[in-house]
């Protein structure tokens, strides 16, 4: 934000524009009560989801396809973190082409010292790092009460960081190619609500992927959904092997370089029929 | 839901309050219809959000087919009870989900002004055309069970049915009445909407006898999703007495749902009052 205040001397704005990063933190910082509302809904998410498991195992008893209680509820945790807190703050800084688009604002994405492509990527940057915070407060508190088992070995736990780090690329893309298509569709509501629906379907953040019958598994396995939640989860629970997980992550990597060409080109289409409304 | 008029008196001739909403919603459905795709997309949302919930419930059955004696009828029943009270109450109230973005954009302000109640400008502001998709699902899944159960529907258990229904749609509507008077009272609260969708959608469709007591007592006097669906569900399938704390909670929905209501209605024009002292 203060970068678009004060943009500086002029051989020097890119120098500068990193401080959009905490562009999404200060605005969840300035409307304080979003702060509260995220913890209670991210606290009770994560508290009925492990009651949940924990009944319907007590239920059945042992293992059930291979998972047993401990690593349901630690992939139940971690993909609630993972993905609820993604939810909530979901164009919590409203600086997305769709209400730019409404407002007639979106000029200016294309009037400052800086490139739009780039401006909503440091801001993406902020808006993931915001949501890790949450998410290792919540795995720090989850392991703290016992509710979070560790990753089987520190091996595991470095690849896990890496599957992380390439699904949250993959987070952000794909949250952007919907928002670009408010250029072409004046808004982007109904995509959005749609793709939201896979999103929670197919990344394993409402029902870990491995409960589902084995065909639907295979499919959703080669999305780019299964890089965001359900790779790094199950690397972590140990569901994948470290042995076995270089297939996996050649995916994720796979997905965020196709994912980066498409928004690349979808940016320069978007910038050639600019429709401003009112203006 | 009519005595939150914040607006001054009108030296026009008054228009009766449904013929002003049906008057609305028809210009609403007209402004919809106007662009095909956006009216098939949102049709398409509510189809999908149920059939998450719906796919949810199915998993967990295919995997832990043992749910506190209840069969995939039984638990259907529960599901399509909650499922049709949440489509009226999107057909009818669903609008409440939108007064954060009203706040947001300004909106609200003006609803403020103009001689109609505060709630009806709401509840009319645009036709909630996925309410259609959400309707579709929950019929579709209703008509699933009944093949699928084994009652006798006479007179009374039909009716028992019906009102089961309105009182789940009251409930959700009261529930959302509080958490719309929070967010006017608190800015940046509105992830509390999706917590009740998630929260209901999620666990709202599971024998409460499943869960460890706490979240028995939550469901049923904190946040009272199992009467809009678990508790009629238990009379009408002969579950009744295997309820947590008394059989008598299965005859109770309607009176839950007034309570709910009044309680919201309450809170909402308090949080009104406070908006508009300092809004």
């Amino acid at each position: 934000m203060s970068v678009l205040d004060r943009p500086g001397p002029a051989p020097r704005p890119p120098s500068r524009a990193h401080r959009l990063v905490t562009l999404v933190p200060r605005t969840e910082w300035a409307y304080r009560p979003r702060l509260v509302a995220t913890a209670f809904v991210i606290v009770t998410q994560v508290f009925l989801y492990v009651l949940l498991w924990r009944a319907l195992y007590r239920e059945s008893g042992g293992a059930v396809v291979g998972l047993d209680v401990d690593q349901a509820i630690t992939y139940s945790v971690l993909a609630t973190l993972m993905g609820t807190g993604r939810v909530i703050m979901e164009g919590a800084s409203q600086e997305t082409a769709q209400s730019k688009i409404r407002d007639g604002s979106v000029v200016f994405w294309f009037v400052r010292p800086l490139s739009a492509r780039r401006y909503c990527a440091w801001r993406g940057l902020g808006e993931s790092l915001y949501a890790t915070v949450w998410l290792l407060v919540g795995l720090a508190v989850g392991v703290a009460c016992q509710l979070v088992a560790l990753p089987p070995s520190p091996a595991a736990a470095s690849v896990t960081v890496l599957a992380y780090g390439l699904g949250q690329v993959v987070f952000y893309q794909i949250g952007l190619l919907v928002d670009l298509t408010s250029f072409w569709t004046i808004t982007s509501f109904g995509v959005n609500r749609l793709v939201a629906f896979a999103q929670l379907l197919l990344s394993g953040g409402l029902i870990p992927l491995w409960f589902f019958p084995e065909g639907f598994r295979s499919v959703a396995g080669h999305l780019p959904f299964a890089a965001t939640i359900n790779v790094p989860v199950s690397l972590y629970t140990g569901r994948i092997t470290v042995a076995d997980c270089w297939p996996y992550l050649a995916e994720g990597a796979l997905w965020c370089g196709v994912l980066a060409v498409l928004s690349r080109v979808m940016w320069r289409r978007a910038a050639r029929r600019l429709l401003v409304l009112g203006g | 839901m009519t005595s939150d008029t914040a607006a001054p008196a009108s030296g026009a001739h008054p228009v009766g309050r449904l013929r002003l909403a049906v008057v609305i919603m028809r210009a609403g459905l007209r402004s919809q219809l106007a662009n095909r795709a956006d009216f098939a997309m949102a049709v398409a949302n509510g189809v999908t959000f149920q059939i998450t919930v719906l796919l949810f419930a199915a998993v967990i059955f295919s995997r832990f087919p043992s749910l506190a004696g209840w069969d995939l009828g039984e638990i259907l029943l529960i599901s399509s009870i909650r499922m049709l009270g949440h489509g009226l109450y999107m057909l009818f109230f669903g609008n409440l989900g939108l007064i954060p973005h009203l706040l947001r954009e300004g909106r609200f302000e003006a609803f403020r002004t103009r001689p109609a109640p505060v709630l009806l400008q709401v509840f009319t502001y645009e036709a909630p055309v996925n309410a259609l998709g959400d309707l579709v699902v929950a019929g579709a899944s209703l008509g699933v069970c009944l093949s699928l159960l084994d009652v006798t529907w006479s007179p009374a258990a039909l009716g028992f049915l019906v009102v089961a229904v309105v009182a789940a749609t009251v409930i959700e509507l009261g529930l959302n009445l509080h958490i719309a008077a929070l967010v006017l009272r608190f800015r940046g609260s509105e992830s509390l909407f999706f917590w009740l969708d998630n929260t209901a959608g999620n666990f709202g469709n599971y024998p409460l006898s499943v869960f460890p007591v706490a979240l028995q007592g939550a469901f049923t006097f904190g946040v009272p999703i199992a009467f809009a669906g678990y508790y009629p569900a238990a009379w009408l399938t002969g579950h009744a007495d295997t309820v947590p704390v008394s059989p008598a909670l299965v005859y109770l929905s309607p009176l839950v749902a007034l309570l709910v209501l009044v309680s919201g209605l309450a809170l909402w024009r308090r949080c009104l009052a406070w908006y508009a002292r300092n809004g």
